[in-house]
Protein backbone atom coordinates (compact mmCIF):
# COMPACT_ATOMS: atom_id res chain seq x y z
CA UNK A 1 0.00 0.00 0.00
CA UNK A 2 1.47 3.35 -1.00
CA UNK A 3 1.05 6.65 0.85
CA UNK A 4 -1.89 7.78 -1.26
CA UNK A 5 -3.75 4.54 -0.64
CA UNK A 6 -3.13 4.86 3.08
CA UNK A 7 -4.33 8.48 3.14
CA UNK A 8 -7.38 7.50 1.13
CA UNK A 9 -8.14 4.80 3.69
CA UNK A 10 -7.76 7.32 6.51
CA UNK A 11 -10.04 9.76 4.71
CA UNK A 12 -12.65 7.08 4.25
CA UNK A 13 -12.48 6.39 7.96
CA UNK A 14 -13.61 9.97 8.58
CA UNK A 15 -16.51 9.66 6.15
CA UNK A 16 -18.98 9.16 8.99
CA UNK A 17 -18.04 12.55 10.46
CA UNK A 18 -20.67 14.76 8.94
CA UNK A 19 -22.06 18.16 9.73
CA UNK A 20 -25.81 17.69 9.91
CA UNK A 21 -26.90 21.27 10.49
CA UNK A 22 -28.92 22.44 7.45
CA UNK A 23 -27.70 25.53 5.64
CA UNK A 24 -31.01 27.27 6.38
CA UNK A 25 -30.31 27.13 10.11
CA UNK A 26 -26.83 28.57 9.64
CA UNK A 27 -28.13 31.32 7.37
CA UNK A 28 -30.94 32.24 9.75
CA UNK A 29 -28.42 32.60 12.57
CA UNK A 30 -26.07 34.57 10.34
CA UNK A 31 -28.85 36.87 9.22
CA UNK A 32 -29.83 37.51 12.84
CA UNK A 33 -26.22 38.26 13.67
CA UNK A 34 -26.05 40.72 10.77
CA UNK A 35 -29.28 42.40 11.93
CA UNK A 36 -27.97 42.67 15.49
CA UNK A 37 -24.78 44.22 14.20
CA UNK A 38 -26.73 46.70 12.13
CA UNK A 39 -28.98 47.50 15.09
CA UNK A 40 -25.97 48.05 17.30
CA UNK A 41 -24.55 50.38 14.68
CA UNK A 42 -27.80 52.34 14.53
CA UNK A 43 -27.99 52.45 18.31
CA UNK A 44 -24.47 53.79 18.41
CA UNK A 45 -25.34 56.46 15.90
CA UNK A 46 -28.43 57.37 17.91
CA UNK A 47 -26.45 57.56 21.11
CA UNK A 48 -23.81 59.65 19.44
CA UNK A 49 -26.44 61.99 18.08
CA UNK A 50 -27.97 62.26 21.53
CA UNK A 51 -24.56 62.97 22.94
CA UNK A 52 -24.22 65.92 20.56
CA UNK A 53 -26.65 67.83 22.65
CA UNK A 54 -24.61 67.22 25.78
CA UNK A 55 -20.98 67.55 24.90
CA UNK A 56 -18.90 67.52 21.76
CA UNK A 57 -16.21 65.57 23.52
CA UNK A 58 -18.35 62.49 23.83
CA UNK A 59 -18.67 62.19 20.08
CA UNK A 60 -15.11 61.36 19.28
CA UNK A 61 -14.86 57.73 18.17
CA UNK A 62 -11.20 57.57 19.06
CA UNK A 63 -8.72 60.11 20.26
CA UNK A 64 -5.08 60.47 20.98
CA UNK A 65 -3.24 62.02 23.91
CA UNK A 66 -5.73 62.70 26.58
CA UNK A 67 -8.67 64.19 24.79
CA UNK A 68 -12.27 63.29 25.46
CA UNK A 69 -12.54 60.81 28.29
CA UNK A 70 -15.58 59.07 26.91
CA UNK A 71 -14.18 58.28 23.47
CA UNK A 72 -14.53 54.75 22.09
CA UNK A 73 -10.79 54.45 22.51
CA UNK A 74 -7.94 56.59 23.69
CA UNK A 75 -4.27 56.33 22.78
CA UNK A 76 -1.87 58.28 24.96
CA UNK A 77 1.86 58.50 24.40
CA UNK A 78 3.58 58.67 27.78
CA UNK A 79 6.79 60.57 28.62
CA UNK A 80 8.83 57.36 28.70
CA UNK A 81 7.71 56.48 25.16
CA UNK A 82 5.19 53.87 26.26
CA UNK A 83 1.77 54.02 24.63
CA UNK A 84 -1.28 53.62 26.85
CA UNK A 85 -4.41 52.28 25.17
CA UNK A 86 -7.92 52.40 26.54
CA UNK A 87 -10.68 50.71 24.57
CA UNK A 88 -14.34 51.13 25.46
CA UNK A 89 -16.21 50.32 22.30
CA UNK A 90 -15.71 48.68 18.94
CA UNK A 91 -15.63 51.85 16.88
CA UNK A 92 -13.27 53.27 14.28
CA UNK A 93 -10.91 50.30 14.38
CA UNK A 94 -8.92 51.59 11.35
CA UNK A 95 -8.47 54.87 13.24
CA UNK A 96 -7.12 53.02 16.27
CA UNK A 97 -4.66 51.15 14.09
CA UNK A 98 -3.58 54.35 12.38
CA UNK A 99 -3.08 56.14 15.69
CA UNK A 100 -1.01 53.32 17.19
CA UNK A 101 1.21 53.20 14.12
CA UNK A 102 1.60 56.95 14.28
CA UNK A 103 2.71 56.60 17.89
CA UNK A 104 5.43 54.13 16.97
CA UNK A 105 3.62 50.85 17.54
CA UNK A 106 3.62 48.71 14.37
CA UNK A 107 0.13 47.37 14.71
CA UNK A 108 -2.66 45.66 12.88
CA UNK A 109 -6.01 45.81 14.64
CA UNK A 110 -8.63 43.23 13.79
CA UNK A 111 -12.30 43.53 14.46
CA UNK A 112 -13.89 40.25 15.51
CA UNK A 113 -10.94 37.93 14.97
CA UNK A 114 -10.41 38.25 11.28
CA UNK A 115 -8.35 35.19 10.35
CA UNK A 116 -5.09 35.86 8.59
CA UNK A 117 -3.66 32.67 7.14
CA UNK A 118 0.10 32.69 6.93
CA UNK A 119 0.83 34.98 9.87
CA UNK A 120 3.63 33.52 11.95
CA UNK A 121 3.23 34.12 15.66
CA UNK A 122 6.23 34.87 17.81
CA UNK A 123 6.16 32.05 20.33
CA UNK A 124 8.59 33.53 22.85
CA UNK A 125 6.36 34.73 25.67
CA UNK A 126 9.17 36.73 27.26
CA UNK A 127 9.04 39.11 24.28
CA UNK A 128 5.33 39.59 24.85
CA UNK A 129 5.85 40.20 28.53
CA UNK A 130 8.39 42.89 27.72
CA UNK A 131 6.10 44.47 25.15
CA UNK A 132 2.87 44.87 27.10
CA UNK A 133 1.88 45.89 30.60
CA UNK A 134 -1.58 44.96 31.72
CA UNK A 135 -3.59 47.06 34.10
CA UNK A 136 -3.91 45.73 37.62
CA UNK A 137 -7.44 44.76 38.55
CA UNK A 138 -7.73 47.25 41.37
CA UNK A 139 -9.11 50.58 40.35
CA UNK A 140 -9.86 49.59 36.78
CA UNK A 141 -12.70 51.25 35.02
CA UNK A 142 -15.76 49.07 34.65
CA UNK A 143 -16.38 50.06 31.07
CA UNK A 144 -12.94 50.06 29.48
CA UNK A 145 -9.98 47.86 28.69
CA UNK A 146 -6.58 49.30 29.44
CA UNK A 147 -3.07 48.23 28.53
CA UNK A 148 0.30 49.79 27.83
CA UNK A 149 2.54 48.90 24.90
CA UNK A 150 6.27 49.58 25.05
CA UNK A 151 7.34 50.28 21.45
CA UNK A 152 11.04 50.00 22.33
CA UNK A 153 10.47 46.39 23.35
CA UNK A 154 8.90 45.37 20.06
CA UNK A 155 11.51 43.35 18.17
CA UNK A 156 12.43 44.55 14.69
CA UNK A 157 10.55 42.69 12.00
CA UNK A 158 7.51 42.02 14.14
CA UNK A 159 4.05 43.53 14.29
CA UNK A 160 1.60 43.71 17.16
CA UNK A 161 -1.73 42.03 16.42
CA UNK A 162 -4.70 43.24 18.40
CA UNK A 163 -7.91 41.25 18.08
CA UNK A 164 -10.81 43.31 19.37
CA UNK A 165 -13.94 41.22 19.87
CA UNK A 166 -17.45 42.16 20.93
CA UNK A 167 -18.15 42.04 24.67
CA UNK A 168 -18.92 38.55 25.84
CA UNK A 169 -17.33 36.82 22.85
CA UNK A 170 -14.30 35.88 24.85
CA UNK A 171 -13.41 34.25 28.13
CA UNK A 172 -13.11 36.76 30.91
CA UNK A 173 -9.72 36.09 32.28
CA UNK A 174 -6.71 35.12 30.25
CA UNK A 175 -3.33 35.80 31.76
CA UNK A 176 0.10 36.46 30.46
CA UNK A 177 1.42 33.99 27.95
CA UNK A 178 -1.69 31.92 27.62
CA UNK A 179 -2.25 30.00 24.44
CA UNK A 180 -4.82 31.09 21.94
CA UNK A 181 -6.01 28.64 19.34
CA UNK A 182 -5.75 30.59 16.10
CA UNK A 183 -7.14 28.14 13.67
CA UNK A 184 -4.80 25.38 12.79
CA UNK A 185 -1.87 27.24 14.28
CA UNK A 186 -1.32 28.30 17.86
CA UNK A 187 -0.85 31.91 18.70
CA UNK A 188 0.63 33.02 21.96
CA UNK A 189 -0.32 36.28 23.48
CA UNK A 190 -2.25 38.12 26.13
CA UNK A 191 -5.95 37.88 26.59
CA UNK A 192 -7.02 40.90 28.55
CA UNK A 193 -9.39 40.53 31.40
CA UNK A 194 -12.14 42.56 29.85
CA UNK A 195 -14.03 45.13 31.82
CA UNK A 196 -17.76 44.78 32.10
CA UNK A 197 -19.36 45.60 28.75
CA UNK A 198 -16.03 46.39 27.15
CA UNK A 199 -14.72 44.53 24.12
CA UNK A 200 -12.59 41.44 24.62
CA UNK A 201 -9.04 41.88 23.47
CA UNK A 202 -6.25 39.53 22.54
CA UNK A 203 -2.72 40.81 21.93
CA UNK A 204 -0.06 38.85 20.11
CA UNK A 205 3.14 39.43 18.23
CA UNK A 206 3.64 38.21 14.67
CA UNK A 207 6.50 38.29 12.24
CA UNK A 208 5.88 41.13 9.81
CA UNK A 209 5.09 39.98 6.29
CA UNK A 210 2.98 40.98 3.36
CA UNK A 211 -0.18 39.58 4.86
CA UNK A 212 0.64 40.47 8.46
CA UNK B 1 -29.21 38.62 -1.86
CA UNK B 2 -30.63 35.49 -3.48
CA UNK B 3 -27.45 35.04 -5.43
CA UNK B 4 -25.38 35.45 -2.25
CA UNK B 5 -27.60 32.94 -0.50
CA UNK B 6 -27.16 30.47 -3.33
CA UNK B 7 -23.37 30.80 -3.41
CA UNK B 8 -23.15 30.51 0.38
CA UNK B 9 -25.40 27.46 0.45
CA UNK B 10 -23.27 25.87 -2.23
CA UNK B 11 -20.08 26.68 -0.30
CA UNK B 12 -21.58 25.37 2.93
CA UNK B 13 -22.73 22.12 1.41
CA UNK B 14 -19.34 21.52 -0.14
CA UNK B 15 -17.20 22.57 2.80
CA UNK B 16 -19.05 21.74 6.01
CA UNK B 17 -18.00 18.12 6.42
CA UNK B 18 -14.35 18.74 5.64
CA UNK B 19 -14.21 21.77 7.94
CA UNK B 20 -15.76 19.72 10.71
CA UNK B 21 -13.20 16.97 10.17
CA UNK B 22 -10.28 19.41 10.33
CA UNK B 23 -11.58 21.04 13.50
CA UNK B 24 -12.41 17.69 15.06
CA UNK B 25 -8.89 16.49 14.33
CA UNK B 26 -7.52 19.51 16.18
CA UNK B 27 -9.83 19.60 19.19
CA UNK B 28 -10.78 15.90 19.43
CA UNK B 29 -14.21 16.69 20.85
CA UNK B 30 -17.08 15.98 18.46
CA UNK B 31 -19.72 18.20 20.06
CA UNK B 32 -17.34 21.11 20.56
CA UNK B 33 -16.13 20.77 16.98
CA UNK B 34 -19.70 20.87 15.62
CA UNK B 35 -20.56 23.92 17.69
CA UNK B 36 -17.41 25.68 16.62
CA UNK B 37 -17.91 24.96 12.94
CA UNK B 38 -21.58 25.99 13.03
CA UNK B 39 -20.62 29.26 14.68
CA UNK B 40 -17.87 29.86 12.13
CA UNK B 41 -20.24 29.28 9.19
CA UNK B 42 -22.75 31.60 10.84
CA UNK B 43 -20.10 34.27 10.94
CA UNK B 44 -19.13 33.49 7.36
CA UNK B 45 -22.71 34.08 6.20
CA UNK B 46 -22.98 37.26 8.29
CA UNK B 47 -19.93 38.59 6.44
CA UNK B 48 -20.36 36.62 3.24
CA UNK B 49 -19.46 39.44 0.85
CA UNK B 50 -16.04 39.62 2.50
CA UNK B 51 -15.52 35.95 3.16
CA UNK B 52 -16.52 34.93 -0.36
CA UNK B 53 -13.60 36.98 -1.66
CA UNK B 54 -11.14 35.37 0.76
CA UNK B 55 -8.48 33.37 -1.09
CA UNK B 56 -9.16 30.32 1.08
CA UNK B 57 -12.66 30.52 2.56
CA UNK B 58 -12.48 26.98 3.99
CA UNK B 59 -9.31 27.89 5.87
CA UNK B 60 -11.15 31.04 7.07
CA UNK B 61 -13.93 28.91 8.47
CA UNK B 62 -11.53 26.51 10.17
CA UNK B 63 -9.53 29.28 11.75
CA UNK B 64 -12.62 31.18 12.82
CA UNK B 65 -14.09 28.00 14.27
CA UNK B 66 -11.08 27.52 16.47
CA UNK B 67 -10.94 31.19 17.43
CA UNK B 68 -14.53 31.89 18.14
CA UNK B 69 -15.84 29.34 20.52
CA UNK B 70 -15.64 30.77 23.98
CA UNK B 71 -16.65 27.70 25.88
CA UNK B 72 -14.08 25.60 24.08
CA UNK B 73 -11.48 28.25 24.78
CA UNK B 74 -12.39 28.30 28.44
CA UNK B 75 -12.21 24.54 28.67
CA UNK B 76 -8.95 24.50 26.71
CA UNK B 77 -7.49 27.23 28.87
CA UNK B 78 -8.45 25.48 32.08
CA UNK B 79 -6.90 22.26 30.98
CA UNK B 80 -3.71 23.63 29.49
CA UNK B 81 -3.03 26.63 31.69
CA UNK B 82 0.59 26.53 30.63
CA UNK B 83 1.85 25.27 33.93
CA UNK B 84 5.04 24.65 32.02
CA UNK B 85 5.73 27.88 30.12
CA UNK B 86 8.19 25.99 27.94
CA UNK B 87 5.27 24.32 26.22
CA UNK B 88 4.40 27.53 24.47
CA UNK B 89 7.74 27.50 22.72
CA UNK B 90 7.09 24.22 21.00
CA UNK B 91 4.47 25.66 18.72
CA UNK B 92 1.91 23.30 20.14
CA UNK B 93 1.25 24.49 23.66
CA UNK B 94 -0.76 22.14 25.68
CA UNK B 95 -1.43 19.88 22.78
CA UNK B 96 -1.04 16.78 24.85
CA UNK B 97 -3.23 18.22 27.56
CA UNK B 98 -6.14 17.42 25.34
CA UNK B 99 -5.19 13.81 24.93
CA UNK B 100 -6.87 12.73 28.12
CA UNK B 101 -10.26 13.91 27.04
CA UNK B 102 -10.23 12.41 23.58
CA UNK B 103 -13.36 10.37 23.57
CA UNK B 104 -13.24 8.27 20.47
CA UNK B 105 -16.10 6.15 21.74
CA UNK B 106 -18.44 9.04 21.07
CA UNK B 107 -17.18 9.49 17.55
CA UNK B 108 -18.09 7.73 14.39
CA UNK B 109 -15.28 6.29 12.29
CA UNK B 110 -12.93 3.43 12.60
CA UNK B 111 -9.54 2.48 13.90
CA UNK B 112 -7.60 4.66 11.49
CA UNK B 113 -9.51 7.70 12.60
CA UNK B 114 -8.74 6.79 16.18
CA UNK B 115 -5.09 6.42 15.20
CA UNK B 116 -5.09 9.90 13.65
CA UNK B 117 -6.59 11.37 16.81
CA UNK B 118 -3.82 9.80 18.86
CA UNK B 119 -1.10 11.54 16.83
CA UNK B 120 0.67 14.60 18.25
CA UNK B 121 -1.09 17.89 17.48
CA UNK B 122 1.21 19.05 14.67
CA UNK B 123 1.02 15.71 12.91
CA UNK B 124 -2.77 15.74 13.22
CA UNK B 125 -2.90 19.25 11.82
CA UNK B 126 -0.66 18.45 8.87
CA UNK B 127 -2.61 15.32 8.04
CA UNK B 128 -5.98 17.08 8.38
CA UNK B 129 -4.99 19.99 6.17
CA UNK B 130 -3.65 17.60 3.56
CA UNK B 131 -6.61 15.24 3.64
CA UNK B 132 -9.57 17.56 3.99
CA UNK B 133 -8.49 20.94 2.61
CA UNK B 134 -6.07 19.55 -0.01
CA UNK B 135 -3.32 21.85 1.23
CA UNK B 136 0.10 21.26 -0.25
CA UNK B 137 3.31 21.58 1.75
CA UNK B 138 3.70 25.31 1.05
CA UNK B 139 0.13 26.15 2.08
CA UNK B 140 0.36 24.02 5.21
CA UNK B 141 3.67 25.64 6.04
CA UNK B 142 2.11 29.11 5.80
CA UNK B 143 -0.98 28.25 7.82
CA UNK B 144 0.87 26.47 10.61
CA UNK B 145 3.79 28.87 10.63
CA UNK B 146 6.40 26.17 10.32
CA UNK B 147 9.08 25.44 7.72
CA UNK B 148 8.12 23.37 4.67
CA UNK B 149 10.71 20.79 5.69
CA UNK B 150 9.03 20.48 9.07
CA UNK B 151 5.68 19.93 7.38
CA UNK B 152 7.18 17.17 5.30
CA UNK B 153 8.78 15.61 8.38
CA UNK B 154 5.50 15.71 10.36
CA UNK B 155 3.64 14.22 7.44
CA UNK B 156 6.20 11.45 7.03
CA UNK B 157 6.10 10.62 10.75
CA UNK B 158 2.32 10.63 10.76
CA UNK B 159 2.16 8.36 7.72
CA UNK B 160 4.70 5.98 9.27
CA UNK B 161 2.65 5.75 12.46
CA UNK B 162 -0.60 5.27 10.56
CA UNK B 163 0.97 2.67 8.30
CA UNK B 164 2.12 0.71 11.37
CA UNK B 165 -1.39 0.92 12.77
CA UNK B 166 -2.91 -0.12 9.49
CA UNK B 167 -0.56 -3.11 9.15
CA UNK B 168 -1.35 -4.12 12.70
CA UNK B 169 -5.08 -3.91 12.03
CA UNK B 170 -4.65 -5.81 8.80
CA UNK B 171 -2.68 -8.49 10.60
CA UNK B 172 -5.34 -8.81 13.29
CA UNK B 173 -8.03 -9.06 10.66
CA UNK B 174 -6.22 -11.83 8.80
CA UNK B 175 -5.74 -13.81 12.03
CA UNK B 176 -9.46 -13.91 12.67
Amino acid sequence: MNDNDLLTAVKEDFAAVRMDVPSQVIMRAGTSRRRRRRAQGLATIALTAAGLGLAIATLTPGVSAGNARLAAWTVTRQPDGAVAVTIRQLQDIPGLQQQLNADGVPTVVYDDVTPVPGCLDVQDTSLLEAMVSLAPDAGRAVDADYFVIHPAAIPAGTTVHIDVMPPGSNPPDIGVGQAFPSGTAIAVGFGLKPALDAPSIFLSLVYTSGSC
Amino acid sequence: VDRDAATFAEFYEGARDDCLRVVLTSVRDRQAAEDMVAEAFTRAWASWRTVSRHPAPRAWVVRTALNAHASWWQRYRREVALADPGESLTGAPGAEGLAERTDTELMPGGQLMAAVLRLPLRQRQVIALRLFLDFDTAQTSRVLGIAPGTVTAHLARAITTLRDQFCQLDHEESRR
